[in-house]
């Protein structure tokens, strides 16, 4: 177990290594940063003072130096647009998306697993149709226009919710509702997709002559070998939240995570800022991944062997 | 929707493989309101794709030059100049709407093309060679997964420019591991097929190999994903015009057109709801049609058996006070017919006219090979039956007493226990094996948790598994299969049945394994007296343990009697054929005795002699009326040892009878 | 009379997933070890083990799907250890197989008469369609199979059927030896006998060679000339047939014979209950 979890944590590490240099060079090889980030009629001698206070003058090789001995202190520099320490900026803003991505999928596991439940016990049948147009339908609708049309509806004209910002419970319910959408969706599909199968496996038509009723079955027995496939797609569904797909959610509802920081970075052309945004983001990824591999590992015994 | 049962009949019940575990080959019809929805989702698909190639002909306005004065009109869709209305700049939204689609059509084609055939390629050689090549391909795209991709597309776009072959390259970027990752896990899982194995063994070249084997196999699932990624992607440019990162103004794509009109949404509502609506159909559509490609593949193949825990037994209710308690056959069977829909929508007859009486503590042997019915007939009597089957008999009787298939059913899992023929699928992967034995015991025996506990312990012990202490916390992937098969005995005694169904439970095993569990069975029995019905197709091991045997075939009853009379001298021809034909490491004989032909396939209901065609005896009169079993001659002056056979000419064999 | 086939003192082993590289010492778990075996031509040998004995990994190393670690092989007094690339090729052409599941072992969506012309298009034996087609219908008549079928698929033709064609198909090249891998132990019994039959036939017609691997022994009587007995990758026995049968020396060998279920064994005698009428 021990050796494990180290090769993850390494492998982890690597990854979150890959994506920084990743951002590193396409933000300084693809462009010149300094082109992009002053205005049109300034002057040279703009540029290069903003070439100095970057530290773009230095070879690339130092450059990576004093990133990589900056970044072993934790300091991401200093934003440009905010002037302000990155990793400071961005911290602020991860509780928000941190909510934000929780409370959806809270949703999406706690509304959608029993729907892929319900929908699997009688395949072909209404429910079933019901349950996966249902289920299809949130995963192709695009997750801004559904957050636009909910304020539309529930925010202008029941005005229930508030269509913008955060606050209190009431900030959450509609951006959230957004997010588990086509999470959820996809989540009762694989749920459905599996406990389809696991039905069929032998041990539970044996179980089934040992004169066990569905639901003891299902309780006592087919949720746990279900968990391992959910588990997964659940810890990939909220990584990718957390890397990006909060993005636009946030920005429907101006919802200050850090997803929102991104867009705005990214107008302002902020590659400090990017940069850190970025390798938070990753850390949560293989975070999410980590997690996720541990509890299948505990679930299935099985994983161990392998 | 389930597996039709002539594939396992035809295949081979018991023979090879796990019935219970048949996993199916070849497509599954679809239900029909999927199928609707399907061509109505390609036809739609078809009709966005015309109007986008040909936009410049079809849209009624221009998409970019808009009559300012005509802003924010609503849909005249009777009589007005704009279908959908205007929006905010006085553009039509129709014709932004078609060239909307173009765009986003043309960058969702290329992506997938693009990522399509580098994933596909890199899946391919990384499946096939392997080695190095294959881990650094793998790593590479395992990483590329971890990354915050949305957000990095974002910066690259926000770096570079959003013009659209850098969308298009950059969306690609992060599309090609999903082929990839398919495709290797295909071609590992394909390069284990006999036949790709048997192509490389006779010395098919490799590219003759990826050609004919692999390629073909593997489009249907890459269609799919291509289709749900082709799905995906034109979610991903909508979302990206949308935060002004792809489709710039004052061209038209989905995403844009909502962004710039979202102000205006509580008074216009149409200038978002449309293009919105266009993209959801569209993006539907795809995931259907994906649906469809994948056909049976979506819905995973059913087993052999499902059971229907309300049974759909058609045997009559008789009379209940009619009946009277003697002592006499555990559970006697009358008249028992299973059928089920067919592969062609016929209704295939498994089983017809089955009768057999089972006695207190004694072992049936129940005798056949593939397409005999026999695996079908024990296992309907209990309920475990493919989807849609029919089940009937005229009488069946518990220890006398007239019941139902409903009561029959109830009684499992407490007065009647199934052994199957692979143990290791017939247990809960993911539980220890001691607690599901003790599961059963409290049960059906109400026992608490401690007294569950122990009891398991000694039953783990009593079926020869030592240190059961230790073994009881175990997983059943720790066990061997004759362990494995032992732990499946202990469960099947723990409620103490009176009857016992065992379906082909040595199968599966290695000889001396199976020397062991079959001395075990015969041990156990003696000693809780239970009485066995055992299903096999090797007369050795039917012979060593059976008491008195029925031979099946084509769904019937052809003979059945004391195990020593039948073996000794067979009434039959098909018994005596399939004496013969069995090789026997004892036998001094050279040649084997095969039967012509194939065994008979369930399938109409037979109205005469089944085996006729491939009987030395048979004659007219066989193939045209139906031998009904009875009393043989030969054998109704010996008491005792009463047989039954359905044959025309059962005086035939008596003379050149096997004696073996 | 010169071996068709000789092995000697051969070794086959894998690697152990998990070991080895960063983890320490690479571990090897050896599937064949130390095996020396004869095949002389027109004869069968046996070869009988249980699961986890190696036989299935011996049989495909001669076919040079595995290299061994050590030992020799050797094909018409031709060292073939550990053949690659033309020189494999060339071993192949003479050396085929059949195998267990008759199921599996046809590619579903091409036709038979394609499966069976497959080897003599990759080698390029024949110049022309028809060539190939004629040869293709006499292989099917060789088998018991009418050369008009040629244009179906698998499903449609019984397990039986296809072992026929699967056997068709290892003729193709005109080898001079058949590894036949289980290749009753998916048949009925009926049917098993057939196959027998059928592969006795052609060893006489054709003067092929077998190695007969099989968990069978009962089976393995009926075809072989000499059975080889093994246990955990090594042969513990390996005689004439009648021998093995009749006098087995290892303990393995005759717990082996001690455990088939036999027709010669005892009944179990009526059960105590009376009859009663139907």
């Amino acid at each position: 177990m021990t050796v494990f979890v180290l090769r993850r944590l390494v492998h982890g590490a690597l990854v979150m290594l890959a994506v920084t240099l990743t951002v590193f060079f396409v933000t300084r090889l693809l462009t010149d940063p300094v082109q992009v980030m002053t205005p049109i009629g300034a002057s040279p001698a703009d540029k290069a003072a903003l070439t100095e206070k970057l530290g773009l003058s230095h070879s690339l090789w130092s450059q990576l130096g004093t990133f990589f001995s900056q970044l072993v202190h934790g300091d991401f520099g200093r934003s440009y647009w905010q002037d302000a320490p990155a990793l400071s900026l961005v911290g602020q803003r991860i509780p928000k998306t941190l909510e934000l991505v929780g409370a959806g999928l809270l949703i999406a596991l706690v509304g959608f697993i029993p729907l892929g439940v319900f929908a699997s016990l009688r395949p072909g049948r209404l429910l079933d149709n019901v349950i996966s147009a249902f289920c299809l339908t949130g995963v192709s609708i695009a997750p801004f226009w559904l957050g636009t049309m909910l304020i539309l509806g529930f925010s202008e004209h029941l005005g229930w919710f508030p269509s913008a910002g955060s606050g209190g419970l009431r900030y959450l319910v509609l951006p959230a509702v957004t997010l588990a959408l086509p999470m959820g969706g996809r989540i009762a599909l694989i749920t459905r997709v599996t406990m389809v199968e696991q039905w069929s496996q032998s041990y539970v038509v044996a179980l089934r002559a040992r004169g066990y009723g569905s639901a003891r079955i299902i309780m006592a027995h087919l949720l746990r070998n279900v968990m391992v496939p959910i588990l997964t797609l659940a810890s990939y569904e909220a990584a990718f939240a957390l890397a990006g797909y909060a993005v636009v959610v946030e920005t429907v509802f101006a919802w200050p995570g850090f997803g929102q920081l991104a867009i705005q970075a990214v107008q302002q052309r902020d590659i400090v800022l990017l940069q850190a945004i970025v390798f938070i983001a990753a850390l949560f990824v293989v975070a999410a991944n980590l997690i996720a591999d541990l509890a299948c590992r505990v679930i299935d015994p099985r994983t161990k062997v392998a | 929707m389930s597996l039709t049962a002539a594939d396992g009949l035809t295949s081979g019940i018991g023979l090879d493989g796990d019935p219970l575990a048949r996993v199916r080959r070849g497509r599954r019809r679809l239900p029909s309101s999927t199928r609707i929805l399907g061509y109505l989702s390609i036809a739609y698909l078809v009709l966005v794709c015309v109007a986008a190639v040909f936009a410049s002909s079809i849209a009624p306005h221009s998409p970019i030059n808009g009559v300012l004065p005509d802003r924010l009109l609503s849909p005249g869709w009777l009589h007005g100049k704009y279908l959908l209305g205007t929006d905010s700049l006085g553009r039509d939204i129709l014709s932004r709407i078609i060239y909307g689609a173009r765009t986003t059509l043309i960058i969702g084609f290329s992506v997938v093309v693009l990522s399509g055939l580098f994933g596909t390629v890199a899946g391919l050689v990384a499946g096939y060679r392997g080695g190095w090549v294959d881990q650094v391909i793998m790593r590479v795209a395992d990483a590329q997964l971890a990354f915050p991709g949305l957000l990095l597309t974002i910066i690259v776009i926000g770096v570079e420019g959003p013009s659209t072959p850098v969308l298009i390259v950059v969306i690609a970027v992060y599309g090609w591991m999903v082929y990839a990752r398919l495709v290797r896990a295909l071609v590992l899982r394909l390069r284990e097929e006999q036949f790709v194995r048997a192509a490389e063994m006779s010395g098919s070249k490799t590219p003759f190999i990826l050609r004919k084997h692999l390629l073909p196999n593997l489009l249907p699932a890459l269609m799919t994903q291509a289709l749900l990624e082709l799905a995906r992607v034109i979610l991903v440019e909508a979302s990206l015009s949308y935060l002004g990162l792809g489709v710039q103004p004052p061209h038209a794509s989905w995403g844009l057109m909502v962004s710039e009109n979202q102000g205006y949404v509580s008074q216009a509502w149409w200038t978002v709801v449309c293009p919105g609506v266009a993209l959801a159909l569209t993006v539907l559509a795809t995931n259907l049609v994906a649906r469809v490609v994948a056909g049976g593949a979506v819905n995973p193949a059913a087993s052999q058996w499902a059971i229907e825990p309300s049974g759909q037994a058609t045997a009559e209710r008789v009379d209940e006070s009619s009946s009277i308690t003697t002592p006499g056959p555990v559970l006697s069977v009358r008249d028992l017919t299973v059928s089920f829909a067919g592969a062609a929508d016929d209704l295939v007859h498994a089983v017809q006219g089955v009768s057999f009486d089972i006695r207190p503590g004694e072992v049936l042997g129940v005798v056949g090979e593939s397409g005999s019915g026999k695996s079908v007939s024990m296992a309907s009597v209990l309920g475990i039956l493919p989807d849609g089957a029919r089940v009937g008999a005229r009488s069946l009787e518990w220890r006398g007493k007239r019941i139902s298939f409903e009561d029959l059913h109830r009684m499992r899992g407490r007065d009647i226990s199934i052994i199957f023929q692979n143990p290791m699928s017939t247990l809960d992967p993911l539980m220890p094996v001691g607690r599901q034995i003790a599961e059963v015991l409290r049960k059906s025996k109400k026992m608490g948790r401690a007294a569950a506990r122990a009891r398991a312990i000694e039953l783990l012990d009593l079926v020869g598994i030592p240190d059961p202490e230790q073994r009881y916390r175990q997983f059943p992937f720790e066990f061997s299969g004759g362990m494995a098969q032992r732990v499946a005995i202990a469960l099947a005694v723990a409620p103490e049945p009176a009857l016992l169904v065992a379906d082909e439970p040595t199968t599966a095993l290695d000889v001396t394994v199976q020397a062991q569990v079959l001395s075990l069975l015969k041990e156990v029995q003696q000693r809780l007296d239970i009485a066995i019905i055992f299903i096999t197709h090797d007369l050795g091991v039917v012979r060593g343990i059976a008491h008195r045997c029925l031979v099946m075939y084509a769904g019937r009853v052809v003979e059945e009697g004391p195990t020593q009379s039948l073996f000794e001298a067979a009434q039959h021809p098909y018994t005596a054929a399939l004496i013969a034909a069995t090789p026997d490491v004892n036998d001094r004989r050279d040649e084997l005795a095969p039967i012509p032909g194939d065994p008979a396939v369930a399938g109409a209901p037979t109205l005469s002699c089944a085996f006729a065609p491939r009987c030395s005896y048979s004659t007219e009169v066989c193939r045209q009326d139906l031998p009904i079993l009875q009393i043989a001659a030969a054998s109704a002056t010996e008491p005792g040892r009463i047989r039954r056979v359905a044959c025309w000419h059962e005086d035939s064999i008596v003379e050149a009878g096997a004696h073996r | 009379m010169s071996d068709l086939l000789e092995l000697d003192d051969v070794t086959v082993q894998f690697a152990k997933r998990g070991t080895g590289g960063l983890l320490g010492s690479r571990e090897y778990l050896k599937a064949v070890s130390g095996v020396s075996l004869s095949i002389s031509p027109g004869e069968t040998v046996g070869l009988i083990g249980e699961s986890g004995s190696g036989k299935t990994t011996l049989g495909y190393t001669i076919a040079g799907r595995y290299r061994p670690e050590s030992g020799s092989i050797r094909f018409q007094g031709n060292d073939v250890t550990g053949a690659r690339g033309r020189e494999l090729r060339e071993l192949r052409s003479n050396i085929q197989m059949i195998f267990q599941d008759p199921f599996t072992a046809l590619n579903p969506r091409r036709t038979i008469g394609d499966s069976v012309a497959e080897p003599l298009v990759s080698y390029r034996r024949l110049s022309t369609k028809r060539e190939v087609h004629d040869r293709v219908a006499e292989l099917l008549e060789l088998c018991g199979l009418p050369a008009s079928l040629s244009n179906r698929k698998p499903a449609s033709f019984s397990g039986g059927q296809r072992q026929r064609i699967g056997i068709a198909r290892a003729l193709a090249l005109n080898p001079k030896l058949v590894i036949a891998d289980e290749p009753t132990s998916a048949l009925d019994v009926s049917i098993q006998a057939q196959i027998i039959n059928l592969l006795r036939s052609l060893q006489a017609e054709l003067g092929l060679s077998y190695l007969f691997i099989s968990h069978n022994l009962a089976v393995v009587r009926h075809i072989a000339h000499r059975v080889a007995i093994m246990y955990r990758g090594e042969i513990v026995e390996i005689a004439p047939t009648d021998q093995i049968f009749s006098q087995p020396q290892h303990p393995y060998t005759q717990s082996l014979l001690a455990a088939v279920p036999s027709m010669a064994a005892p009944f179990v005698g009526t059960s105590k209950c009376h009859e009663s009428q139907i």
